[in-house]
């Protein structure tokens, strides 16, 4: 029983992380589609920064998914 | 930006052994499994540009994107699974300091760009002007 509900806390913990990063994602390239149709010549420039914005924003995500995988292979294990 | 983060790799193991072999290398696997993640991402993501490359932007970023989250898990599944003994809070200090370094040297990547527009801007008003 236990087991079973450190099971699902990693689930929840990492779905809730890619909804994150999801929603952010999507408010980025919402973002860069707009600002690359008001000035089309910044669009390499802004799709550049676009890159370097979306690897910090995944950045947040991934420490649940390390916290995830502990409780799936540490503390599961020893329940 | 890889070599700022290996070069802290670096640095943090080697000021972490004096905490012990555990700590350092704890430390060590942490910022790898950062590093290894992010520079999937940094090929994948870099791979295309231009106008024309549309689709291919897209894919290859949804690659990039997708195997660093993957990379990520297997990275950590890998660490929790195989090695003993591993001070987990560590490996996370390891890795979220990875994440720390990355946001700083983003920050002076965008404003290196910015600066560099900037002045080729300048430098293109002024060939107008003459």
């Amino acid at each position: 029983m236990e087991q079973a509900i450190v099971y699902l806390a990693a689930a929840i913990l990492i779905g809730i992380a890619a909804l994150g990063t999801a929603l952010g994602f999507g408010a980025l390239g919402g973002k860069l589609l707009e600002s690359s149709a008001r000035q089309p010549e910044q669009g390499p420039a802004l799709q550049g920064k676009m890159f370097l914005m979306a690897g910090l924003l995944d950045a947040v995500p991934m420490i649940g998914v390390g916290i995830g995988m502990y409780l799936i292979f540490a503390v599961a294990p020893g329940l | 930006m890889l070599k700022y983060q290996a070069l802290a790799l670096v640095a943090m193991t080697l000021g972490s052994l004096s905490f012990g072999v555990v700590a350092a290398y704890s430390i060590a696997l942490g910022a790898c499994i950062y590093i290894a993640a992010n520079a999937y991402f940094s090929f994948y993501a870099f791979r295309y540009r231009g106008d024309q490359m549309g689709p291919w932007i897209t894919r290859s970023f949804s690659w990039g994107e997708s195997g660093k989250l993957a990379l990520a898990a297997l990275g950590f599944a890998l660490a929790f699974r195989l090695v003993r003994p591993l001070h987990v809070p560590l490996l996370f200090t390891g890795f979220c300091s990875m994440i720390i370094l990355q946001w700083f040297v983003a920050r002076r990547v965008i404003d290196a760009i910015a600066q560099q527009q900037t002045t080729s801007n300048e430098l293109d008003k002024a060939k107008q002007a003459d």
